[in-house]
């Protein structure tokens, strides 16, 4: 156990973001140890999407935490969730073409309605004239 | 690519002997602790049985390394007829936090070695037959001389 420069015993915990939880992986009295072996389980471990290390301090049966390291493709999230958002915006550009196809498959699809119903709504009025027609010469 | 690359420190080294005997459960079995993948690692590595009171628990293996010049053969012995003022004292010394923790802990620091100041660094992994009960430990520990400059780095 080692103590910080108030004489608080601190551990360091190795965690790792498993099923949607962070499980404690390891603890370390050595902060250095800790992140190192944090990077090492991330690397080694594909499935492992976040790991952190922990410094806990314990004073008077309390214990306090704060976050020494972290590494984690969640923290990329923000990231991805802009790029998200702003596809509407480049899709007409080429390189973003791709992207672009996706969401803006929903206004042709709804352009293609406006015309199938467009097109009814004419040979409805065409089936009415001729009817009408019909109809009349029927009466003479 | 960690299988290319050997890790430089000891404890590291034994904690993936551990992660590679864990696979996906939670704890690896004592049987899967292979002296042979260890290699010369073995010498710095000790196996305890777990007992009630922890005291009671038994050495099944004590490396060359951790031994004490003098001493008897420590396989078999109980946790408590460990040798006091020695690295494997100390290493031996937080197994209940590995128990009550149930992860793997590294502790480093400085400590008599048969009369001699030295710099350590151990690390005790838990290990279970049914994968519920920790019903063994795995540990490995290494030191160094410190030097009266010494400002404390374990090995």
């Amino acid at each position: 156990m080692i103590r910080d420069q108030l004489g608080r015993a601190v551990t360091f915990e190795l965690r790792k973001y498993v099923g949607g939880r962070w499980l404690l992986d390891s603890v370390f009295d050595d902060k250095a140890y800790a992140i190192e072996e944090a990077k090492v389980l991330k690397e080694r471990f594909k499935s492992v999407p976040a790991v952190c290390v922990v410094a806990v301090t314990e004073e008077h049966g309390e214990f306090r935490e704060s976050t020494v390291f972290r590494q984690s493709i969640v923290d990329e999230e923000p990231a991805i969730r802009k790029t998200v958002q702003t596809r509407p915006e480049t899709a007409a550009t080429p390189a973003n073409h791709g992207a672009g196809t996706a969401a803006s498959k929903p206004q042709r699809r709804s352009a293609w309605a406006c015309y199938l119903q467009i097109a009814f709504g004419l040979i409805v009025v065409f089936a009415v004239g001729i009817l009408g027609f019909a109809a009349l010469g029927l009466l003479r | 690519m960690h299988a290319l690359i050997r890790e430089k420190r000891l404890t590291m080294r034994a904690l993936g002997h551990w992660r590679d005997a864990q696979g996906e459960r939670l704890f690896p079995r004592l049987a899967d602790i292979d002296p042979v993948r260890l290699g010369d690692d073995w010498h710095n590595c000790l196996l305890l049985r777990l007992a009630t009171p922890v005291e009671r628990s038994r050495f099944l293996h004590v490396g060359r390394q951790l031994c004490v010049a003098a001493g008897a053969p420590l396989e078999g012995r109980c946790l408590e007829e460990c040798p006091p003022q020695t690295v494997l004292a100390q290493a031996a010394s937080y197994v209940a936090a590995v128990i009550d923790r149930r992860v793997p802990v590294s502790i480093g620091g400085t400590t008599l070695h048969e009369g001699v100041q030295v710099l350590y660094r151990s690390i005790l992994t838990p290990l279970s037959e049914d994968g519920t009960t920790i019903d063994a430990i795995f540990g490995a520990a290494n030191y160094r001389v410190a030097p009266a400059s010494d400002e404390g780095v374990p090995p």
